[in-house]
Order: structure tokens, then sequence, then C-alpha cells
């Protein structure tokens, strides 16, 4: 198996297929964790060049109280094997206060994009790795104190002079606590609790810097084995704490964090259905025939079906691929009482004897995300080798023999992993099943009128506010469409602008009969200079809910806005982009003349004195914005 | 078993396994430095099974001591 899988690996490399050597090179590693193999895949893959690879470069700063660099193998060989070509950059040994520190660092003339802060708790608060004999006259807060005081300036540094992702290590607690068994039950405080207050603290430290992120190395170490993770050997020697058969390990963490940061982390997961989703087969073992319920291998399967349900709550969008009669499925769907997904957590469904690279394309076209965003699921290892050679931009993982197995190989590897989650991104299987069911209403409405009474909208139109300034601004970094003039802003830069009277904010909710769509449009607009017009800067709306007027309730709005503050008119800009085209059409659609046209500009202008836009009668307006759906992403 | 111990030694100190001998040493090998050297010890660890004690890691920095301490941790 293993020269098997080395040697499809070394055969993918010289025909230059840069998926399939990722993919192959995947495979071997993953096999073993032994030096001599990470090496072999790095220098491989090295010496070819990044586009024939398809490699995003990525600058990674590591930065360690110890010696970080015996992780470069396995951390260089499987950034290559993710599509990252990692660009390393050490420090000194121990250096990483001056680097960050020093704004003439050579940190910082390197311009890392990511930087890795692993100090040890030995560094950090020596009084609890072995160097004081007792903690009487300290306290837990001051201890934390202390740990929190050497960290922090640490990050401000960096913050001055580098928007770089962050990754901080979290501390191992100690192994041999002064009082043994007795840590904790005596005064001050146990040594154990210590470092879990200060990991605690520095989550919340991480909460409140934009771009830092807790690398939970505690619970990699706890996970894996204090007594394997070390090597003690290599500690004393080489300041190398960690044994070389784990830094593979610690690199796969890391990965977790570089695949989001570039937008690799996969956002759908398409699962077979026999011997997948339920043990043996519908068509032959019939419905009381499967294994799914309370006994094993049952309730394996059912763990499964669980899994799938909490990544849907992180907005992972769940799909169906198999071969199976569709109304056998639909049935055991609607009355196996075992059953933990139920149809309609599942955005797309692929129930048909064709093969599984066309039902994944399929998924793909409808849904409108990459290849290289999906995950599949899979027993049959003739239909994973079928996608891989099709589709080898799909990640393909193969149940496994063992179904008892089969969350961890799913959830190991952290493919779904994302460096942020908005209230409306969990949201987005509800969002992508109601647009289904809008669709249908629109295709059974009579009028187009009727479609819009019939959606029952309810429109909340509300100034900017602090708690719905991060979705505000994350709307005018990705939309592109239904985007006026497409320009991005940072939460920093909207919120000075919330400073600024001469500023009118908007953000746009809309609610219908199926649920919340969440805030869907922004709009922010000033007086004009040297005319009575009220000036649209910005003017976006999120695709989900075009084709229903809300862009003319929006303008209606700003009209409304544009009297109340004693102005004749609005007036609007056009940019245009490759991708706005739905959207330059809208001011004339809506009574604005043109004013002037030129390449790179158009102007609009609507004079109250020749008419103004009304709203649509669909719609209820709300009042205040409730921001419901954000405060579950507060922090 | 010496020509596991020479391929280990050329892939990680990038030396022309043929160029190996028993002078082949830490001190007149430039990429034979303390990191690679550590890596190397890894590496015979893997290759034959066995762990090195640090007291073994240390003595065996030339190609003529690596036989020696491998045969005996063999033997």
């Amino acid at each position: 198996m293993t020269a098997d899988l080395r040697e499809h690996f070394l055969s993918c490399l010289q025909r230059r297929e840069s998926h399939a050597t990722r993919n192959a090179a995947l495979a071997y590693l993953n096999e073993s964790r032994d030096g001599g193999r990470w090496r072999m895949v790095r220098r491989q893959m090295e010496s070819l060049a990044d586009e024939e690879l398809g490699l995003i470069p990525l600058r990674v700063a590591l930065l360690a109280s110890f010696s970080i660099e015996f992780i470069l193998d396995p951390l260089l060989a499987l950034g290559m094997a993710n599509g990252l070509r990692i660009l390393p950059y050490r420090s000194g040994f121990a250096q990483y206060h001056q680097e960050l520190i020093d704004p003439n660092s050579g940190l910082y003339a390197f311009r890392p994009d990511v930087v890795i802060l692993a100090i040890e708790g030995e560094r950090l608060l020596p009084a609890l790795y072995g160097e004081n004999h007792s903690l009487e006259g300290s306290d837990m807060s001051a201890l934390v104190e202390q740990a929190l005081g050497a960290v922090e300036p640490l990050i401000f540094a960096l913050r001055k002079q580098s928007n770089a992702l962050l990754l901080l290590h979290n501390l191992e607690p100690p192994r041999h606590p002064l009082l043994g068994i007795l840590d904790g039950h005596l005064p001050p405080c146990g040594e154990r609790e210590v470092v879990h207050a200060v990991n605690s603290a520095l989550l919340e430290l991480a909460r409140r810097f934009r771009g830092c992120h807790v690398v939970d190395y505690a619970g990699l170490v706890t996970r894996h084995g204090a007594q394997h993770w070390h090597d003690l050997r290599m500690a004393c020697m080489a300041r190398a704490p960690i044994a070389q058969r784990m830094l593979p390990l610690l690199a796969a963490e890391y990965l977790k964090f570089l695949r989001a940061s570039v937008g690799l982390s996969r956002k759908c997961l398409v699962v077979d259905l026999d011997n997948t989703l339920w043990g043996g087969i519908l068509g032959e073992d019939g419905p009381h025939g499967i294994r799914l319920g309370s006994d094993y291998p049952g309730n394996a399967y059912v763990a499964l079906q669980r899994t799938l349900l909490r990544l849907r709550a992180r907005g992972i969008l769940l799909a169906i691929a198999s071969k199976n009669n569709p109304e056998e499925v639909e049935e055991l769907f609607r009355a196996h009482p075992a059953m933990v997904v139920r149809k309609e957590h599942f955005v797309a469904m692929e129930v048909h004897w064709q093969p599984k690279p066309a039902s994944l394309l399929a998924i793909a076209r409808r849904l409108n995300i990459g290849l290289e965003h999906m995950v599949f699921l899979d027993d049959s290892p003739m239909e994973c080798a079928q996608v891989r050679a099709a589709l080898p931009m799909v990640t393909v993982i193969p149940f496994p023999a063992q179904p008892e197995e089969a969350v961890d190989r799913l959830l190991d590897d952290g493919w779904f992993d994302t460096l942020q989650l908005s209230a409306e991104d969990r949201k987005r299987g509800d969002l992508y099943w109601q647009k289904a069911q809008i669709d249908a209403l629109q295709a059974a409405s009579g009028s187009l009128e009727g479609f819009y009474h019939s959606l029952e909208m309810r429109l909340t139109i509300a100034p900017l506010t602090p708690a719905t300034l991060p979705r505000a601004a994350q709307l005018t970094q990705k939309t592109n469409q239904f985007n006026l003039t497409t320009l991005r802003f940072r939460e920093e830069e909207l919120a000075q602008r919330m400073e600024d009277p001469a500023w009118s904010l908007f953000t746009v909710r809309v609610e219908d009969r199926f649920g919340d769509n969440g805030i869907v449009g922004v709009m922010m607009a000033k007086g004009a200079r040297h005319e009575p017009l009220l000036e649209v800067e910005t003017f976006l709306l999120s695709c989900r809910v075009i084709g229903r007027t809300v862009e003319t309730a929006m303008l209606a709005t700003l009209c409304r806005k544009a009297r109340d503050l004693g102005l004749a008119g609005v007036l609007g800009r056009v940019i245009p982009t490759p991708k706005n085209l739905p959207a330059r059409l809208m001011y004339e659609k809506h009574g604005f003349a043109l004013r002037s046209d030129t390449l790179t500009e158009s102007v609009w202008v609507l004079e109250f004195a020749t008419g103004v836009v009304e709203m649509p009668p669909w719609f209820t307006l709300t009042g205040e914005e409730h921001g419901r759906a954000n405060q579950a992403t507060d922090g | 078993m010496e020509e596991q111990i020479k391929r280990l030694m050329a892939d990680i100190l990038d030396l022309d396994p043929e160029t190996i001998d028993d002078a082949t040493a830490m001190e007149s090998v430039a990429s034979w430095d303390s990191f690679n050297h550590l890596n190397l010890c890894l590496a015979l660890e893997q290759e034959f099974g066995i762990v090195l004690t640090v007291a073994e890691m240390e003595g065996m920095t030339s190609y003529y001591d690596i036989c020696q301490a491998i045969r005996e941790k063999l033997a």
C-alpha cells in the first residue's frame, strides 16, 4: 500500500497534474508520520514551480520560545498538499519579543501574511512550571495578569505594524504540579487552574484584536497525550520539546487556519446514502432492514447524522448524491423513526442512477459554489476513485471501514473550519431552502405583483449601529453583483463614518414568510457638495434577495430622507465592473436622468420637481433594527 | 545496514552516497550542523526501529561512529 501511494504520488508529480498531485501527496502523508516521508514530499514538490502546482503563496512567520524549525518539513509539505506555498520566516532562537517590538525587525521586513506565536508556559509563567517552590504570596489574578502582561504588548506592537493573521498558542497545563494530587486543594490556588484561567484570558484577548486566533495547543497535547507529544531528549538537547512524529499534527492544526485565511474552507458536504447515512442498502434491505438506531452499528450512523446537523448549524450546506430510487428515499426520510436528518436539511438531492461526478457538478452549479469548496463522503471505493479522477478539486473522504470512525474521519482535518462566522453564515442552509421555496412560489403565482404580495415581506431599513456594523462591512466586501459602486470598507472605516453626522448610513433587513434573510443591503449617502441633492455613495443588495423590488424600497427611503433634510433630489453614481451588470440599470428604471456618462462612471439625478420613488405597497415596514440575528456573532 | 545509513546521510546531509566513508564526520561536512544531526538521529531511529539515548546521539558524529553505534544497538 505504502509503495503504491508513493509511486502514485511520484507519477502524478511527473505528469504535472496539480490537483491530482496534491491529493496523492495528502494520501501518502496521511498514512504515516515518519519524518522521512514528509521531507521527501516537501523536496519533491518544491522542485516544481508554483504555477505548475497551482499554489497560493503565503508568508508565514514562526515565532517561538523553543526550536520550532523542526516543523518545517511537515508544515511545508502539508501546505503544498493543500494548495499553499508556505514561505517561512524563522527568527533567531526565542527572539520573538524583539522581533515583535522592534518596528525595524526582520519580521516586519518580511511582511508576513501570518504570524504564529508559540510561547511555552515555562517561559510565560516560570513559577508554575518548576521554577518556584511555592505559590504562596501570589494569587490567581496576579499570575493571570503576569501572563497577559507579557503577551498583550506583543499583540499591540504587531497590530501597529501589520495586519497579519496572528495564531497564538495557548498553554499546556504543567505536567507535574508542585503539590501533585493536592494541586488546587490548598490556598492560594492550583497551578492547573491558573493555566486554565490564562487560557481563558488569551481567548478574551483574541476576541479583542481583529485577526487574532488562539491555537488550542493544550487541547492538541491532551488529545494525543503529553507522553507521546514530547521528546524529552530533544527538549534537553535542542530545546525542541515536540516529538518529531507529533509535528505533522501541529502542522495540520496550523493548516486549518491557513486554509481558511486564503478562502479554501470547504462550504458544502455531499454525502452518499447507502452504507454512509445508514448501514445496508435501502433498495435491497428495505426500510426495515437498514441499520439505523440505538444499537451497533445503527448508532454509529445516527452519530454521523447528528454531525451533519452540527455542520449545518455552522453554515455548511448539505447535499446528497446517491444511486437510489428517489421514491424509496423520500419515504424513508419521512417515515423512518431513527432518521435524524430530514429532507429540508439538504439543499440539493441528486438521487438517481447517473454517475456521481455528474451529480456533484449539478449540485455545484445549482448552489453556485466552486468544486474546490466541496467535500464528498462515500463508502464505495469505485465512486470515490471516479470523483477523484473526474473532479480532482473536490475533497474526497472515503467512508471508513468501521462506521464508528466516520465522525472523526469527517471532522479531524478541519476542512470546514473558517475564521469568521456571521449570523447569516449560520443560517445559510435555511436560506438556500427558502430560496428554493420562493422559486417554486414564483412559478406558481400568476402575476408578478401577486407574487410580491404573497412573499409577505417585512423590511427593516435602520441606521447603522455598532451591532450591525460587522455585517455591513462584510457586505461591502463580498457583494459584487448588485453593487453600484463596489467600494469596499473595513469595520474601522465604517465606525469612523458613524461618528460623522453628515453621513446617512442604513442597513436593510428583509424577512418574508419563509424566514429572516438577515441584513442584505447597505446604503451610504450624504449631502452633495455644491447642490441641494442627497448623494448616494454606496448602494448594494445581496444577490439573495434580488428580483423582489427591495431596491425600489431602498430608493424610496433615500427620497424620504432627502426630503426630511430639505433637499431637492437624489444623486447616484454607477461605477461599472465586470460583475455588476444586474445593477447598472437601477437608476434609469426608477426615473433618474442621466447627467454624465464616462467609461469609468455614470451619474444619475432624480429631482423631486419631476418625480419621486414611492414605497411599493407589498412591503410592511418595521421600526428599529432588532439585531436579533446579529447577537449570535457578537464577540 | 551500511547502505541504509549512507542513504539516510546522503538524503539529510545532501551528500553523494559514493563519497561517504569512515572519514566522513560532523566537523568536516558543512551541512552536518546540529539541526541536521538531530534529523539524522531521528531518521536512524525510524529506519532501524531503535531508540537512542542523548549520550548515543552526541557520540554519533561520524559515519564510522554511527555504524558502530547502530551495530551495537542491533546486536
